[in-house]
């Protein structure tokens, strides 16, 4: 009888753990309260011990809602609203294209995407200098 | 030091790291150490006021295993950003200079940043015969780590062997092995066991002192963050455990189905480290997911805890941390192991284990 690795199982089982409708209990909360006092708030995915089926469950219950970014930042990242307003998930990933970090936030937008103050002012001197450049070439 | 010290967001603007990467490489340290969640963004705010933080590692009695764990184990990854944040003064592994070159740039590191560098050490202190059992330039490692301690900011006990003695100080520790916190008394020392520690760890760790300080330390001097929980706290097999399915011995059909490990001697239950989740090889598996059982690395003398394949219950490890495991349903198994262990060939033969507990003993004694 020849067996190969993928018989010798040594993985969880993929069956829920409940896991995902206690996230969702506890974003249900969140969300209640940044609606009230506009405090935002974020879950570490990467941390709680969900399996696959818990991580699919979850997903699926919260939906897509209609803003799906990705951002090139040493590495990808996914973000997407759910169909929750408020509710974001967040997945960045390394310049292998391996999972970092998985979050969820609970804000308008997730401050990754704000460009910070600092870096427009020096866009702005850029695209002056740039603009001034190519109107005199005219 | 003629002109004002550039911030070190300017310096990495110019290298082509945004600002958002940044945030990217605080969000991933703030998730692995379990910071609130506004803590990404603070990191990130107080990361990029600060200057370069000048770091010199000395390397001791070791196997250079802990360098390797945080330099190679990722191609360039976020992680390795940490690079980018200090300023690695001394590293006799790493550095390009040697012999007298090498130990000037220590000196020079040692005077230009009086009182503000910090101390990564890797490897236990030999410290027997007046340290004469390791050297490096002529002088002891007892001597060096003295010298350079003094004007430290604070210190990085990286690997167990620099925390708590690790494999040096085995009985018989013919070299009077010692942890750096048997030797220094009078600094901040931060320890990062494991042998090796998680790459990410060693970051996470560094990140955290440059940004908002020394983090929050357990009775053996850890980061609570990152061992806080016992690898039993965050074991995916840990189901297996509450509902008493165990693996007999390695390749029966309890192992095959991916029981618990406990009975063949996993120390998961008593050793405090970040695995689990973090994971191993890009986050792609830990000991436990591949067959097993935790050895307790992280943990002081765990090498002469009584034995890899030996039930916690059942082993004869000195008293103290080790041998108290009255883990509510670990005290009921204990004896259910003690069984188990006495029986474990007869039921490994049925199995047609081809090694069997009692081999992994014979060979562990």
């Amino acid at each position: 009888m020849s067996e190969t690795l993928a018989d010798i199982a040594i993985s969880s089982p993929e069956v829920e753990t409940g896991m995902a409708d206690a996230i969702l209990m506890e974003l249900a909360d969140f969300l209640e309260t940044f609606a009230k006092e506009q405090t935002p708030h974020s879950i570490d995915l990467h941390s709680l011990p969900m399996n696959d089926a818990d991580r699919a469950a979850l997903k699926q219950a919260l939906g897509q809602g209609e803003v799906n970014i990705t951002l090139q930042s040493m590495g990808e990242s996914q973000i997407y609203e759910t169909a929750y307003a408020g509710i974001w998930w967040l997945s960045h990933f390394d310049t292998e294209g391996r999972l970092l970090t998985e979050l969820i936030e609970i804000c308008s937008v997730p401050a990754i995407l704000i460009p910070h103050q600092e870096d427009i002012s020096r866009a702005a001197v850029t695209l002056k200098t740039v603009a001034t450049r190519r109107s005199a070439d005219d | 030091m003629t002109k004002k010290t550039h911030r070190l967001s300017d310096e990495l603007q110019k290298h082509g790291i945004s600002r958002r990467s940044f945030l990217k490489f605080c969000t991933a340290m703030a998730s692995a150490m379990a910071l609130p969640p506004m803590a990404a963004n603070v990191m990130a705010e107080t990361l990029e006021k600060v200057q370069r933080q000048s770091v010199i590692w000395l390397s001791f009695q070791e196997c250079t295993g802990c360098t390797e764990s945080l330099t190679r184990s990722h191609k360039p990854s976020i992680e390795s950003l940490i690079f980018d944040f200090i300023s690695l003064d001394y590293h006799h592994t790493l550095q390009a200079a040697s012999g007298d070159a090498a130990e000037l740039a220590r000196e020079q590191a040692m005077h230009a940043h009086k009182g503000k560098y910090i101390l990564i050490v890797d490897g236990s202190i030999p410290t027997k015969d007046d340290g004469v059992y390791s050297t490096i330039a002529g002088m002891t490692n007892l001597d060096m780590l003295k010298e350079v301690a003094k004007d430290a900011a604070a210190i990085v006990s990286i690997g167990t062997c620099a925390a708590y003695g690790g494999l040096p100080k085995a009985a018989p520790n013919p070299t009077g092995a010692q942890s750096v916190s048997e030797i220094i008394k009078d600094k901040p020392i931060i320890n990062i066991p494991g042998c090796p520690p998680i790459p990410v760890v060693m970051t996470g760790v560094l990140a955290h002192v440059l940004t908002l300080g020394i983090p929050e330390l357990d009775s053996h001097g850890r980061p609570v963050a990152f061992y806080g929980d016992s690898i039993h706290d965050r074991c995916y097999r840990r189901p297996f455990y509450d509902q008493g399915l165990f693996a007999k011995s390695f390749d029966d059909d309890g192992a095959r189905k991916g029981w618990c490990l406990y009975e063949v001697g996993c120390k998961g239950p008593v050793t405090h480290n970040a695995c689990a989740t973090l994971k191993w090889n890009n986050g792609t598996s830990f000991p436990i997911q591949s067959g097993h059982g935790c050895i307790g690395c992280s943990e002081p003398d765990f090498w002469d805890a009584g034995g890899f394949y030996k039930a916690l219950s059942t082993s004869n490890a000195e008293p103290g941390h080790w041998a108290g495991v009255a883990l509510g349903a670990g005290a009921v198994v204990g004896a259910a192991a003690a069984l188990a262990n006495r029986h474990s060939h007869k039921q490994a033969e049925s199995d047609k284990t081809e090694i069997t507990l009692d081999d992994m003993k014979e060979s562990d004694a």
